[in-house]
Parts: structure tokens; C-alpha cells; sequence
């Protein structure tokens, strides 16, 4: 537990060092203010325009970084070799990734802080109000980020940097269309092929159970029941997905 | 050295970025309304694409596209004032976030004001009554735009329902009354007029209000008498001289009470009927507005173009009398004098 607390902050350290988590962070924090001026421009629609400029981009920021810096953390230790001084240690490998996953789960969780405080301000400001029920969407939006990161660093074990980013960018963008997969699956000739694709389709991340932002900025109630069945799932799939990110790494031969 | 590179480097990445910026300026700034708002709709995808390229910020791309919807208002307002692309903005920003209420009103109305396209106003409005149907704002723009096509059934209903939601305001029953009028249902447009006469605070409705009840007071029994004589021309092939006289062929039990107590005239040269009492008052009406006419021609130096300039004149417009046959004035330019478009109660309508 020690090990992994202390790869936990080394990680941590080492993406606070890095001037592009403060750029980004710094460049959220620009995009989440300006959307006042898009509000302005929006013809009476200003709060609205403001959450949903808010959460996308908290949600959009959240996965650069998850997919950026994720992709990247355990191919840059093999890149530079700095892995073998690492596994020679009396650290175990499953503690060395866990350690990573949660370092980049921090970093995340302190660019939602930074920009959850920026969008409260700006919202306070318009509407006067504070809205509680946002932080039920910044949330499930960092459950989201928990399971992107988990890919992130699964394909970070054995890939470069390049593929495991955009590998990850793909599994993006099916994790939020496999509602139409599952529909396309449906329509399928063949038992064999159907079987197949329905496993992928189990196999897929179900990322849109993340997404309550358009019942959150509309004033729609969102049942406690769900958001922790969504986040049940979220957290069973990053445990999985690290899981796998374990076996692969363990398998590996860095000498 | 190398810090020299660096120096250049960044000096030759700024010169390019500026040189852009302007180069881009002066082109937008070259284009002519029509082009840009051609740029605005050139690249506006089908919304079911959209929605799946939007990877779960749909709402965000439909603030996107709202805000290019004002812009495309923007630049159309400024040039032709013709918005053809207008029914595609709000059916893509609808698709992409359903939940955007204020866009079903402000796009109802938009596209029925401004885009002339009353169609295209009832089936946003429609959409966003599905899934608001307890909002009165979009009920009441949808009745307005199916007045719009005369479709005054379902406009009436609309308003009716409209009234009946939750912070409706009671200005939307004069809508109800006007509606049934426009259906011909006479009885249930007394009814209305009569409501509103009775509840509101406000006390300019309240006088139109009894207005009309006085006007389809008189109008509900000669349009009976109108039916009568209807059925009295199938049978003697001529009109009655009078009410009377369908009493005594037994087209009618009694001659039905003028309210303003004068009598019902069967005008049988021009098929209709009429109020002796109605139409002394008109021929008052249309006498007092020539004179403004001509008061009109003292203060200003020529006669008034049409009704409307007597009834914008802030001295003359005051106590307009309203028509009592529910027509409408205009100036006759030969004569000088003010005319009705309508003269009678009710037409007997003969096949």
C-alpha cells in the first residue's frame, strides 16, 4: 500500500511538474470564461448556454488530459529505460500500474476542482443561485474520466504513445455510440456474426450512462439509484480494465 | 545559437498567424451579405449525424448552432430579410437538445414572422408541445400560427388549451372568443366575450369585450333569420318583406328580440339582414370619421393615405369608433369620405 501511495504521488509530482498540465488547466479555465461571452451572444439563453459550455468543457478538458497524459505514462518510462530501475526495486508490477492509474486519478481530480470552482464562480455570477445539482454531472463526468484513464493506461503497457492515444480516442467514440452498435447488432444476418458483435458490444465502454449533463441543465431530477448504478459500472470497468493493464505489464520482458 | 533559432522561430510563427488573421479579416469583410450567409448554411449537417458526431455533447453542439442560427438572422435581417435556411436550423438545434424549450417559441415565431413559413412554425411548435405540453407560451404560438393558415379550429383549440395551463394570462381568452368567431361558433364566442367582460380588471377589454357581446347578441338572431329566409326562398322562390312574415308561414315561432331595440330589416335587393338600430350607429361612425378626414386635411395640409394615418394621428386617433359590423373602414379618395367594407348583420346565403 505504501509502494503504491508513493508511485501515486511521484506521478502526481511529475504531471504538476509538466508545464502542459498547467496549460491546460490554465487554457480550461480561459474556454470556461469565455463561454460568458458566448452566453451574451445567445439571445436570452445565457445560463444555459454557460452550464452546457461549462460541463462540456470540464468533460472535454477531463479526457485530454486523461487520454494525453494516460497514453503516455508507463511507454515514457520504457521509452527512457527508467522502468528497469523501477521493476529491479522491490516493487511489484501490479502496484507499480495502480500507482500510475491513480497518480493520473489525481491529477484529473484536481483539474475538476480547478475548473468546477471556475464554472461555479461564473455561474454564481449570471444566475445568482448556486445550482448543487451540477456536481452530480461533474461526477459521473470524472467516473467517465476514471474509465477512459484506465484504457488509456491499459494501452499505454504495451503501446506507443501515438497508437494507445488514438486507440483510446476510438474506444471514445464507440464507448458513446454503442447504443447504435447494439441497434446494428440487432439487424444483423448470421447467429455467429451476431454472438460476436453482441460480445463486443458488452466488451464496448457504455459511456453515454455517464452523461446526465442535458437533464442536469434543463432542472430534470436525476435518481440516486442511477447515478450509482453508473458509477458501479464505471468503477467495474476500470478495476477490469487495470486488471488487464496488470496481466499485460507482468507479461512483459523489458530486458 | 540556438537560442537565436528559437527567437526567429517564434518571431516567423507570429508574422504567419498575424498575416492570416488579416488575410482572413479581409476576406469576411470582402463578402457580401448573401455570401456569408451562404458560409452559414453550407456546412450544416443533417441532425441525425450530428447527434452521433457530437459524442454525447449534443447540447452544446445545439447552443453552437443556435448561436449561427442568430448570426444567420443577423446577417439575412440586414440584406434580403428572406431566411430559407431557417426551418433547417431550428429542426437541427430541436433534434440535438429536445429539451431547449425557449427555442420552440422563439422558433415558432421566428419562422412564422420572419420566414413566412407558418407550416414549418406549427410543426416545430407541435414538436415542442409533445414534450411540453404544459407550457402556455408555445400552446399559444402554435394558435397563432395555425390562425395564421385559417385553420381556426385547431387554433382555437390551442388557444383554449394554452388558457387552461399553469401562468396563462387571461388576455389569451380574447384569442379563444376571436377564434370561435372566425369558426362561426357564434354561441360559444358570446360566451367568451362574455367571460371576459365579466372577469377582467383591465378596462379597454372589458369595453371591447361588451362590444362583442352586444354585436353577436344582435348577430345570433339574425343569422336565424337569415336561415328562415333561406328556407322560405326554397319554398316560395322569393324573400319575405319582413321577420313577420316568417312567423306567419311557420318558419320562425317569434320574431327575435333586437337588443338595442330596434328592429331586424330584411334588405331584399341585397340578400342580407340588418339592425336599424347598427345601422344608424355606423352611418354616426362613418359620418364622425369623414370629419376627421377633413380635420386631418386642416392639421396636416392633405387628406390621410388610408384609416391608418387618422388612427396613428395622436389628436384624431383618440375614441376610434370600432366598426359595429365587425368590417372595416376605408377612405374613398373621390369622395373624400369614410366608407364601410361592411354594412350588414348577416348574409342569406341562397344556392
Amino acid at each position: 500500500m505504501r509502494t503504491i501511495s508513493a508511485i501515486t504521488i511521484s506521478t502526481f509530482k511529475e504531471a504538476v511538474r509538466d508545464k502542459v498540465f498547467y496549460n491546460l488547466v490554465i487554457f480550461s479555465l480561459i474556454v470556461l470564461a469565455s463561454s460568458r461571452i458566448l452566453g451574451l451572444l445567445s439571445s436570452g439563453q445565457e445560463i444555459k448556454i454557460v452550464m452546457d459550455v461549462g460541463l462540456g468543457c470540464i468533460s472535454i478538458f477531463g479526457l485530454i488530459i486523461s487520454i494525453f497524459i494516460g497514453g503516455n505514462l508507463v511507454y515514457k518510462e520504457i521509452e527512457r529505460g527508467t522502468i528497469q530501475t523501477i521493476i529491479v526495486k522491490p516493487i511489484d508490477r501490479h502496484e507499480y500500474i495502480i500507482g500510475k492509474y491513480l497518480g493520473l486519478l489525481l491529477i484529473i481530480f484536481l483539474n475538476l476542482i480547478f475548473m468546477t470552482i471556475g464554472f461555479y464562480v461564473i455561474l454564481k455570477g449570471i444566475s445568482g443561485t448556486w445550482n448543487f445539482s451540477i456536481i452530480q454531472s461533474i461526477f459521473l463526468i470524472f467516473v467517465e474520466l476514471m474509465v477512459i484513464s484506465s484504457i488509456a493506461i491499459m494501452f499505454s503497457t504495451f503501446l506507443s504513445p501515438l497508437l494507445s492515444i488514438l486507440l483510446t480516442f476510438c474506444l471514445f467514440t464507440m464507448g458513446h455510440l454503442s447504443e447504435d452498435f447494439l441497434f446494428i447488432v440487432e439487424k444483423m444476418e448470421g447467429s455467429f456474426l451476431k454472438f460476436v458483435s453482441k460480445i463486443i458490444y458488452y466488451i464496448l465502454p457504455h459511456l453515454s450512462n455517464f452523461n446526465i449533463k442535458n437533464e442536469i441543465v434543463h432542472g430534470f431530477s436525476v435518481s440516486g439509484d442511477y447515478i450509482f448504478s453508473s458509477s458501479l459500472y464505471g468503477v467495474s470497468y476500470s478495476f477490469a480494465t487495470i486488471f488487464l493493464a496488470i496481466i499485460i505489464f507482468r507479461n512483459r520482458n523489458f530486458k | 545559437m540556438s537560442r537565436l533559432k528559437n527567437i526567429f522561430l517564434t518571431g516567423m510563427i507570429f508574422i504567419i498567424l498575424g498575416a492570416s488573421v488579416f488575410l482572413t479579416s479581409s476576406i469576411v469583410k470582402g463578402k457580401t451579405w448573401k455570401d456569408k450567409g451562404m458560409m452559414e448554411t453550407i456546412v450544416l449537417p443533417d441532425s441525425e449525424i450530428m447527434q452521433r458526431a457530437s459524442l454525447g455533447y449534443t447540447n452544446l453542439a445545439a447552443d453552437l448552432i443556435w448561436l449561427r442560427t442568430i448570426r444567420y438572422i443577423n446577417i439575412h435581417n440586414k440584406g434580403d430579410k428572406k431566411y430559407p435556411e431557417l426551418p433547417r436550423f431550428f429542426k437541427l438545434i430541436t433534434d440535438l437538445d429536445e429539451n431547449f424549450k425557449d427555442i420552440y417559441r422563439v422558433g415558432g415565431e421566428a419562422l412564422r414572422e420572419l420566414s413566412k413559413d407558418p407550416k414549418s412554425s406549427i410543426s416545430l411548435l407541435e414538436k415542442g408541445r409533445s414534450i411540453y405540453p404544459d407550457d402556455w407560451k408555445i400552446a399559444y404560438e402554435s394558435g397563432r400560427s395555425y390562425s395564421l393558415t385559417n385553420q381556426w379550429e385547431l387554433a382555437t383549440k390551442s388557444f383554449e388549451e394554452s388558457l387552461k395551463m399553469p401562468e396563462a394570462p387571461e388576455w389569451i381568452a380574447i384569442h379563444v372568443a376571436e377564434g370561435y368567431y372566425r369558426q362561426r361558433d357564434y354561441m360559444k364566442s358570446l360566451y367568451w366575450w362574455f367571460r371576459i367582460s365579466s372577469t377582467t380588471n383591465n378596462k379597454e377589454v372589458a369595453a371591447m369585450a361588451r362590444s362583442k357581446v352586444l354585436y353577436l347578441d344582435t348577430l345570433i338572431p339574425a343569422i336565424r333569420i337569415a336561415e328562415s329566409c333561406k328556407l322560405f326562398w326554397e319554398k316560395y322562390r322569393r324573400l319575405p318583406h319582413d321577420p313577420e312574415e316568417l312567423v306567419r308561414a311557420g318558419f320562425l315561432d317569434f320574431v327575435p328580440e333586437e337588443p338595442f331595440n330596434g328592429r331586424f330589416v330584411i334588405d331584399r335587393k341585397n340578400f342580407t339582414i340588418e339592425s336599424t338600430y347598427i345601422s344608424s350607429l355606423l352611418l354616426n361612425c362613418l359620418e364622425e370619421l369623414s370629419a376627421k378626414v377633413r380635420m386631418y386635411k386642416d392639421k396636416h395640409g392633405n387628406y390621410p393615405v388610408s384609416i391608418d394615418d387618422l388612427k396613428n394621428d395622436e389628436e384624431l386617433g383618440l375614441n376610434f369608433p370600432m366598426h359595429p359590423y365587425e368590417g372595416e373602414y376605408y377612405i374613398d379618395h373621390s369622395s373624400k369620405r369614410v366608407m364601410s367594407t361592411k354594412d350588414y348583420l348577416a348574409r342569406i346565403e341562397i344556392n
